[in-house]
C-alpha cells in the first residue's frame, strides 16, 4: 500500500483490530515450564498468530510475554533491561501501585493475578472467536495438553462477556455502569485506517505510528528507542514491530454506582428523581447513557448523537459548564482543553493516547437499584502503547487520577478513580458557583494487572529460535 | 513583605561517615513532621527545605542542604540553630570542617554554615512576595469560602440568585468571619512584579534601537563617510563576534557529537543497567501532590562550555525577575521554587526543583513547553548517558525526549530529606487563591464577576 509505512505483515492484529467480529474470545495467562519446549511451543505458535495483514473470517490468536516469561524462555536479564522499565520492572510495586493509584482495596496484594513478581505469570494468549463453537474448538487446540503439555502450564483463565454483552442488550461496547464505551479510539498514521478519516477527525484522532508500534517515528518526530536481545546481526532489532499490552482486569461496583447517583438526586420529599440520577451520571462520565457527549448535548440525552466523537472543549465549553472539568472522559482525552492555544493543546494531548482493546466480563446488573447480586463484573482493561510512562500511566496518573487535574484541588475520577476513605469529591462547574459533591466512594476496583510485551512476528520467530 | 530567598550549603562528608549520615538523613526525611532532629515545620518563612548525599563526586561525597525561605539567610539560619541546635550538630559531625567546639559555640555553628552557603544560585520563585504565612491564609479563605458555599446551597436559594449578589453574600461572610479579618489589607505586589515586563521591554527597546541606528547610519545616503565607515565597522565587529561565537560553539558540538558516537557503551545499554538502582530515587515520589528533584551533571570539560552556561544562568536570571514571576517558568505552571547552582569546584551543575505532579509530567511538560530552555542550560553538561546532540544550543536536545528523560534520571540523586510547607497545594492552586483574595473586595464589572466566581 502507497500510503502505508508499517510493515503491517509483521505487526500482530491486535494492533490495528479490536477483532469486533469475534463475538467470543478467552485471555489466557500460561507459564513455561521448560525453557527448550517453551520455544518449540512458540515456533509452532508463530506461524498461527494474527498479523495485521491477514483478515480473519473465524478465529484471531494473539500472544504476548511478561518480562519474567521473557527471561523463562531463556533471554538474559540485561537483554530484558533493555525494555522499558515499568515492563521489566513489573506492575505491582509500591511505586507503580502509587501511580496508578492501587491501594486499600485495589492493592496488587488482594489482586485475583499479577500482583507478585513471583507468580509465573509468563504468556498472555489472546483467542477470539466467532462464535462458541469456534471458540471451544481453538481453544481445545491451543489449551489442549497435546500442544502445551511439557512445555507451558495455564496459570488463569479470563473469559469476558461475549460481545455485544449482556449490558443495553442489543447494543455494543455499552460497559456495566451503562454508557457507550470506546468510541473514542486514536487512529494510526500509515494503517491504511486514516484514510477514511475527514480532515477535522484526522486531525483529532491520527497519531504518529511510533505511539503504537516500536521503531517508527512517535508524537515527537522522534523514532522510539527499541528493546534489543542478543545481536541482530543486519537484522531489525527485536523490538521492532512490537508495542507494549497493559492489562488490567477492573471490577465495577454498578450498584454502588447507581446508589451514590440516587442518593444525591433525591427530591426535597425523598421520592427518587430518575432524570436528576441519569444527569449526574452523565456529568461523572461526560456522556449520555447513548454515548452522546455532554459538549453537544448538555441537558438531556440524545442516541443521534451517541457514535460522536467530533467534538472539542475550547470553543464550546471552556469552563466545564456543560462537560465538568473533572468528568472522565474530558480527563481521560482533554482533547483541545489547556493552558495553550486549541491546536497546541490538542497536539500535546495526542502525545498520551492508548489504543483500547478491553473487552467487558461478568453478567449484566439488570436493577442497580435494588441492590448489588454478588457477581463480579467489570472490565478487561487492555490497552496498547509504545511508551507505558507516558501514554498508559500518564492518563491514569496525570489525568484520572489526579487530584489537581487542570487546576482543580482536590478530586480524582469521579466513575473509575481512586478515592481517599474520607470519600471522594466532584465539582460540578456552573453559574452563579459550582455545586460540590462529597462522600464518593470507590466505584472501580482492581483486581489484577501486568504489563505484557506484543512482539512483531519476525521476533517471535527469534525468540523461538533462542536469540 | 520580605523577599524569598534560597540557601545551599555544600560541605564534604568526613572520611567513613557516609553510612552514618545517610541513615540519620534518612530517618528525619521518614518522619518529616514530627522527627526529634529538625523539626521543619516550627522554621519560620521556610517554603521547601532539602538535605542530600551526593556520594558519586570525584572529591568526595558532599552533603547539600538547600531551602527556599522568606527573608535573609542569615537569619534563618540563627533561627534553625537557636531551635534545633542538636539536630544540626548531629548532621554537621559527619561533615569535614565541623568546628571542634560543635554545638556549644553557636556562633562557630552559625559560621560554619553561613561559610560553606553557595547562595541561591539561579533562583525561580513562582509567586514572588507571597510568604508561607500568606499562601495558607488565602488557601484557608478559599476553604472557608467553599464550606461557606456547600451550607448556602444546601439551605437557601443560592443557586438562583445572580452573580453579583452570590459575590455579596461572600463580601459579607468574609467580613463577619473574625478569623478571616486579614483579608481587609491589600498586599502590595513585589515592584518586579508589577513592572518587569514594561521594564524588560524599556530594556530590550534602546539595544534594538541603537542596532537600528547603526544600520541605519550604515547604509543612509545622508550620514557622513566617517559615520557611515564607524558604523559599518561596529556592525562588521559585532558580525563578527556573533559568528565567531556560533562558530565555536557548532565546533564543540560537533566535537561532542563524535564523541558521542563513539560511546560505547550506547547510552540505552548504559541506562539499561543503571535502571535497577532507579528504584531508589522512585520509592521517595509520589506521596503528595508534590515532588522534590535533585539532579548533578557535569559540566562539560573547558573554559567555552563553562563560560557559556555561566551566561546563560545569568540571563535565566534577567528573565525569571523581570518576565516569569506569575505563577509560570516558560509557559510550565508547575513549578514552585527551582535553583540552579554550580557548585565552587566549577564541575558540577545541581538543580533543585519542588514541583506539582509526577516526574513523567514534569519532564513531559519541560520537554513539550520549553526545550529549548533545557537546552540552553544542559546542552553544557554531561553524564554517562550523555545530553542529546544539540545544535546551536538551543536546537535539538531534550526534543529526544526518551534520551532526555534517560539523561535526567540518571543525574537524579536520592530525595533523602525533603520538606514542604504546603504539600498540598499546587502552583496553580496558590494563583488561583491569589487571584481571589486579590479581588475579594475590589469593583469588579459583570465579566470578572462571573471569574472571580469561576475560582470558588
Amino acid at each position: 500500500m502507497a500510503t502505508c509505512d508499517l510493515e503491517v505483515g509483521d505487526l500482530q492484529g491486535l494492533v490495528v483490530s479490536g477483532y469486533a467480529r469475534m463475538h467470543h474470545a478467552v485471555y489466557a495467562f500460561l507459564s513455561v515450564v521448560e525453557p527448550a519446549a517453551g520455544r518449540e511451543w512458540l515456533a509452532g505458535l508463530a506461524t498461527r498468530v494474527t498479523t495485521s495483514e491477514r483478515s480473519q473470517e473465524r478465529r484471531c490468536l494473539n500472544v504476548a510475554f511478561t518480562a519474567t516469561g521473557l527471561r523463562a524462555l531463556g533471554i538474559p536479564d540485561a537483554d530484558v533491561r533493555t525494555f522499558a522499565v515499568p515492563f521489566h520492572e513489573g506492575m505491582a510495586v509500591p511505586h507503580r501501585s502509587r501511580l496508578l493509584g492501587d491501594s486499600g482495596a485495589s492493592d496488587p496484594s488482594q489482586w485475583a493475578w499479577g500482583g507478585s513478581n513471583e507468580e509465573p505469570l509468563h504468556v498472555l494468549l489472546m483467542l477470539f472467536a466467532r462464535d462458541p463453537g469456534e471458540l471451544e474448538a481453538i481453544r481445545a487446540e491451543e489449551l489442549g495438553p497435546q500442544r502445551l503439555s511439557g512445555a507451558l502450564e495455564i496459570v488463569h483463565e479470563l473469559v469476558p462477556e461475549p460481545l455485544p454483552g449482556t449490558v443495553n442488550v442489543g447494543r455494543f461496547g455499552v460497559e456495566h455502569f451503562g454508557f457507550a464505551d470506546g468510541m473514542s479510539q486514536p487512529v494510526i498514521r500509515g494503517s491504511g485506517q486514516e484514510v477514511k478519516l475527514g480532515g477535522d477527525d484526522a486531525r483529532r484522532r491520527v497519531v504518529a505510528p511510533g505511539e503504537f508500534v516500536l521503531g517508527y517515528p512517535n508524537g515527537y518526530g522522534q523514532v522510539t528507542p527499541v528493546p534489543k536481545v542478543g545481536t541482530a546481526g543486519g537484522q531489525p532489532e527485536f523490538g521492532r514491530n512490537g508495542t507494549y499490552l497493559v492489562f488490567r482486569q477492573l471490577s465495577q461496583d454498578v450498584a454502588g454506582f447507581w446508589q451514590y447517583l440516587d442518593r444525591q438526586t433525591r427530591g426535597p420529599d425523598g421520592a427518587p428523581d430518575e432524570a436528576a440520577r441519569v444527569g449526574l451520571g452523565a456529568k461523572f462520565v461526560g456522556r449520555w447513557p447513548s454515548g452522546a457527549p455532554l459538549v453537544r448535548s448538555p441537558h438531556t440525552d440524545d442516541p443521534d448523537l451517541g457514535a460522536d466523537n467530533g467534538f472539542g472543549y475550547a470553543e464550546w465549553d471552556p469552563h466545564g459548564f456543560r462537560c465538568p472539568i473533572g468528568s472522565h472522559i474530558r480527563r481521560s482525552n482533554p482533547r483541545d482543553f489547556g493552558d495553550a492555544k486549541p491546536a497546541r493543546n490538542l497536539q500535546l494531548s495526542n502525545r498520551h493516547r492508548i489504543m483500547r482493546r478491553g473487552r467487558v466480563y461478568g453478567p449484566g446488573l439488570d436493577d442497580p437499584l435494588a441492590g448489588d447480586d454478588g457477581a463480579d463484573r467489570g472490565l478487561f482493561f487492555i490497552c496498547l502503547n509504545a511508551n507505558i510512562e507516558r501514554q498508559f500511566e500518564f492518563v491514569q496518573q496525570h489525568w484520572c487520577n489526579n487530584t489537581k487535574f487542570a487546576g482543580l484541588y482536590d478530586e480524582a475520577d469521579p466513575a473509575v478513580g481512586t478515592q481517599p476513605d474520607s470519600g471522594g469529591v466532584f465539582t460540578v462547574q456552573g453559574m452563579p458557583v459550582r455545586r460540590r459533591y462529597s462522600g464518593i466512594e470507590n466505584f472501580v476496583t482492581t483486581k489484577g494487572g501486568a504489563y505484557f510485551f506484543l512482539p512483531g512476528i519476525r521476533a517471535l520467530g527469534r525468540l523461538a529460535a533462542g536469540t | 513583605m520580605p523577599p524569598q530567598r534560597g540557601f545551599t550549603i555544600v560541605t564534604r562528608v568526613a572520611d567513613g561517615h557516609v553510612a552514618d549520615l545517610t541513615e540519620l538523613l534518612d530517618a528525619i526525611g521518614g518522619n518529616i513532621k514530627r522527627n526529634p532532629h529538625i523539626p521543619f515545620v516550627d522554621l519560620d518563612g521556610l517554603h521547601y527545605s532539602a538535605m542530600i548525599v551526593v556520594e558519586d563526586d570525584p572529591g568526595g561525597p558532599y552533603l547539600l542542604f538547600e531551602g527556599s525561605i522568606d527573608g535573609e539567610v542569615e537569619g534563618f539560619l540563627r533561627g534553625l540553630i537557636a531551635g534545633a541546635a542538636d539536630g544540626v550538630g548531629e548532621i554537621y559531625r559527619h561533615c569535614a570542617g565541623y568546628p571542634a567546639s560543635g554545638t556549644s559555640d553557636r556562633e562557630a555553628l552559625l559560621d560554619y554554615l553561613v561559610t560553606h552557603d553557595l547562595g541561591p544560585g539561579t533562583m525561580f520563585v513562582a509567586w514572588p512576595g507571597r510568604t508561607v504565612t500568606t499562601i495558607r491564609e488565602e488557601s484557608d479563605l478559599r476553604d472557608r469560602i467553599g464550606r461557606f458555599l456547600d451550607t448556602q446551597l444546601a439551605t437557601t436559594d443560592l443557586a438562583s440568585q445572580p452573580p453579583r449578589q452570590v459575590r455579596r453574600r461572600i463580601q459579607e461572610f468574609v467580613r463577619d468571619e473574625p478569623a478571616l479579618a486579614w483579608t481587609r489589607q491589600t498586599l502590595p505586589k513585589p515592584f518586579l512584579v508589577r513592572f518587569g515586563p514594561e521594564l524588560a521591554v524599556f530594556g530590550t527597546y534602546p539595544l534594538l534601537f541603537g542596532l537600528y541606528k547603526l544600520a541605519r547610519t550604515s547604509v543612509s545616503r545622508r550620514s557622513s563617510r566617517t559615520a557611515r565607515f564607524l558604523a559599518q565597522l561596529t556592525l562588521s565587529g559585532l558580525g563578527a563576534a556573533l559568528g565567531g561565537f556560533l562558530g565555536a560553539l557548532r565546533l564543540h558540538e560537533i566535537h561532542d557529537d563524535r564523541k558521542d558516537a563513539a560511546r560505547s557503551p550506547d547510552w540505552q545499554a548504559v541506562y539499561a543497567r543503571w535502571s535497577q538502582s532507579l528504584g531508589k530515587v522512585v520509592e521517595r515520589e509520589d506521596f503528595q501532590a508534590q515532588n522534590h528533584l535533585v539532579s548533578v551533571t557535569q559540566v562539560k570539560p573547558g573554559r567555552f562550555r563553562l563560560l557559556l552556561l555561566r551566561g546563560v544562568l545569568r540571563a535565566v536570571i534577567l528573565v525569571v525577575r523581570l518576565v516569569m514571576n506569575r505563577g509560570k517558568l516558560a509557559s510550565i505552571t508547575s513549578v514552585h521554587f527551582a535553583r540552579w547552582v554550580i557548585t565552587g569546584d566549577d564541575k558540577n551543575l545541581v538543580f533543585l526543583s519542588n514541583f506539582d505532579g509526577s516526574w513523567e509530567s514534569y519532564l513531559n511538560d519541560f520537554i513539550d513547553l520549553a526545550a529549548f530552555g533545557l537546552n540552553a542550560v544542559w546542552a553544557n553538561t554531561d553524564n554517562r548517558i550523555g545530553y542529546p546532540s544539540s545544535k546551536f544550543l538551543i536546537k535539538g536536545g531534550a526534543e529526544e525526549g526518551d534520551r532526555f528523560k534517560a539523561y535526567a534520571r540518571y543525574s537524579q540523586v536520592r530525595s533523602r530529606v525533603w520538606y514542604s510547607a504546603y504539600p498540598d497545594l499546587t502552583v496553580e492552586n496558590i494563583g488561583n487563591d491569589i487571584a481571589i483574595r486579590d479581588d475579594l473586595f475590589s469593583d469588579l464589572d459583570d465579566q470578572d464577576t462571573e471569574t472571580w466566581l469561576r475560582r470558588l
